[in-house]
């Protein structure tokens, strides 16, 4: 499997970048955050903790964001379905053929948060930050 | 729960058992029914036996489906099902997140890729509907 060569510089330019240029409002992104904001209101279902809630945001709003700059192929990420488990994590999930990724933000600190990547017969986690998630989505749509 | 409180004979791997959904998010996504909460890391995933699925969603205020499993198939995955009351088991030996995520997630999807709907849709609990022995996990 191929890795972006994303260093720390990069993706902080990156991220700069898409601030000043407003990037950070495009559609895909608002449709994700907006999923989120339903999941933190809705009280027929379990809540996500303040502690998984934020940091969804500032992850899935990182990633986006690089995705969009870096990658090309970001118009083809489906929206992710979205939910909150009874530890108040916030689960992600994509799915595109035979590929799929998972995201867990832990309810809570001591918890663990991964990305789950599978597409049979391989199927691994790896530490959640932005870029990797970031690197991980491309995978997603790249053909 | 904490052990038996009554002899229970052992299910057979013909036998089938019934996981009522308690989350919406869960009817189209069903690996999540399947991964360990916190809660459950001792027990394990909670089912009932030997009832309807009205009887298995009365274990829950409400519920969004149920869904069947047959127990050999959950054995093939190296899982067990185990008995502690006489229409309730739990699904022993799931992996935790906390302890292998990546096995976790894979093993969730063994399941739901084995499980069958036998009912969809919101449902309450009703007082007067017949009820399984009520799941602390569920």
């Amino acid at each position: 499997m191929y890795v972006y060569p994303l260093e720390a510089k990069l993706v902080q330019f990156c991220l700069a970048r898409a601030s000043a240029t407003k990037e950070l409002s495009d559609q895909p992104l608002s449709t994700l955050l907006e999923g989120l904001l339903c999941l933190r209101n809705d009280s027929d279902e379990w809540q996500p903790s303040e502690f998984a809630y934020w940091n969804a945001v500032r992850i899935l709003s990182e990633a986006y964001s690089l995705l969009k700059l870096i990658f090309p192929r970001y118009w083809g990420l489906p929206s992710p379905a979205l939910s909150a488990d009874s530890d108040g994590a916030v689960r992600c999930r994509w799915v595109i053929a035979d590929r799929e990724v998972r995201v867990n933000f832990a309810g809570q600190p001591h918890l663990k948060s991964y990305i789950y990547f599978e597409q049979e017969p391989v199927y691994k986690t790896e530490a959640l930050t932005s870029d990797a998630l970031a690197r991980r989505l491309s995978w997603l749509v790249e053909r | 729960m904490s052990g038996p409180a009554v002899q229970v004979p052992a299910l057979e791997c013909t036998d089938i058992v019934l996981r009522a959904l308690r989350a919406s998010s869960w009817v189209d996504n069903l690996h999540e029914a399947f991964l360990l909460r916190a809660g459950e890391r001792d027990t394990g995933i909670s089912v009932s036996y030997n009832c309807s699925p009205d009887a298995c969603r009365n274990t829950l205020q409400k519920s969004y489906g149920v869904v069947s499993l047959h127990v050999g198939k959950v054995r093939t995955l190296g899982l067990d099902v185990v008995p502690d009351e006489l229409s309730h088991a739990n699904i022993t030996g799931l992996p935790s997140k906390e302890d292998n995520p990546a096995e976790a997630e894979h093993v969730a999807n063994l399941l739901a890729k084995q499980a069958r709907f036998v009912d969809k849709g919101l449902k309450k609990r009703t007082e007067d509907a017949p009820q399984a022995p009520p799941s602390p996990a569920s």
